[in-house]
């Protein structure tokens, strides 16, 4: 009928009472219980539910509910003894005792599973990634042709045999572009602004060095056709600027002293700096540009001797 | 052989009649009776326990279980008088598990 195992000491002496014998009985099959019914005195069945699992015992515990408060100690019991770690917690931390034990059974269940998920989850990833790296070593069956790094339609390619002397030309060539290159803008949106300059450039010339070998000599004509005092201003400083120095060249004044008396002023402070300059860099480079006043119509001509 | 015990308690071969809740009775002798703290009380000559003057003992059980509680008591009675020399039965393999519950509750109620 029953395969009880025989845990217990054989009572040689005595006979085992009847009540131990139904509660081995009911040991051995725990997970049968449903129920206890009403009467059942809770000292009897204590050692029966000791045994059982926590499942059972909320099982019989839905089944007979007034057995509940005695249960408490019980539920303690599988704290200490399923989560033996957390639970003796409690004892090393002082931590308040839960009021129910049988909550915090449930607690330590639920907490323990979702550690356990994680870590299963965790090594699932690494699992997959290693299979991952593992897919992308193997040897691949495809009738495609990967696609070609570098495709080649000429057979000599021009950047190919670059020499010393080819790379030098050409940080040469770059370092003149990027150099030159606002000689390049002037031209386009301010092109009025750029032929004065040239007048005041030529006038710079003459002022600072008398030694130069260039003599720009600027005839500036458009002093008659404007009547503001703008126009009036460049080509007057230029001539003013002449009139110290009337060695090298030769210039004609074309407007009363008095007037461009302040330009000049302010002109003059400037005109040193850009004359230490390489004149062939200055004809390129009109640094005056942007002061320049001159009206739109003036186109002044150069010559350089 | 069964036969009604004397009013006047009769021998040691006396023979004492349980009752079950739902109509059986069962003959047991005495001295097998007495093995129940319970049964013993109520039969002993000395209370004035109705049971102890008729000898017969009417119990809350149902048959099936007041059936394993007597033989329960039978076995004991048996090994007993042995001393225990022979190798005991154990007699929780006698025990159906569907009687389990209310058998232990029996147990407990006879303090056997």
């Amino acid at each position: 009928m029953l395969d009880v195992a025989r845990h217990d000491v054989k009572p040689s002496k005595t006979l085992p009472s009847l009540v131990l014998c139904c509660q081995r009985v009911l040991n051995a099959n725990i997970d049968s219980i449903s129920g206890l019914g009403p009467d059942m005195p809770h000292r009897l069945v204590k050692p029966v539910l000791q045994g059982c699992s926590a499942n059972t015992l909320l099982r019989i515990e839905r089944e007979t509910p007034h057995i509940i408060e005695d249960n408490e100690e019980i539920w303690k019991d599988m704290c200490y003894r399923t989560y033996p770690i957390i639970t003796d917690q409690y004892d090393l931390l002082e931590r308040e005792v839960p009021l129910s034990w049988r909550d915090e059974f449930f607690i330590l269940r639920d907490a323990e599973a979702k550690r356990l998920e994680e870590a299963g989850n965790r090594i699932r990833i690494q699992r997959l990634e290693a299979e991952e790296l593992k897919k992308q070593r193997q040897v691949k069956f495809t009738d495609r042709v990967p696609p070609a790094k570098r495709s080649r339609p000429w057979f000599a390619s021009p950047t190919q045999p670059k020499s010393l002397f080819q790379k030098t030309r050409a940080d040469a060539s770059k370092l003149q572009k990027s150099v030159f290159g606002p000689r390049m803008l002037p031209p386009m949106p301010a092109s009025k602004g750029f032929r004065p300059a040239f007048a005041s450039s030529g006038a710079t010339l003459s002022f600072g060095e008398s030694t130069t070998p260039v003599h720009v000599t600027t005839i500036t004509r458009r002093v008659t056709s404007a009547t503001s005092t703008k126009p009036i201003g460049p080509p007057e400083t230029a001539s003013k600027r002449k009139q110290p120095d009337s060695s090298a060249d030769h210039r004609h004044p074309k407007s009363p002293p008095p007037a461009p008396v302040i330009p000049e002023q302010r002109m003059q402070p400037k005109l040193p700096a850009p004359t230490k300059k390489d004149p062939m860099a200055s004809l390129f480079m009109p640094k005056h540009r942007a002061h320049s006043q001159l009206p739109n119509a003036v186109r002044p001509s150069h010559t350089i001797r | 052989m069964p036969r009604d015990v004397d009013m006047e308690g009769g021998g040691k071969s006396d023979w004492v009649r349980i009752t079950s809740v739902d109509g059986f009775s069962f003959m047991v002798l005495r001295k097998v009776a007495m093995g129940s703290g319970t049964l013993k009380n109520m039969l002993s000559s000395d209370s004035n326990f109705a049971e102890a003057l008729s000898g017969t003992c009417p119990l809350q059980e149902r048959a099936v279980v007041l059936e394993k509680v007597l033989e329960y008591l039978a076995y004991k009675n048996t090994y007993e008088e042995n001393g225990s020399k022979d190798d005991l039965e154990h007699f929780e393999k006698r025990v159906p598990p569907e009687i389990a519950l209310e058998l232990l509750m029996a147990a407990d109620y006879l303090e056997s």
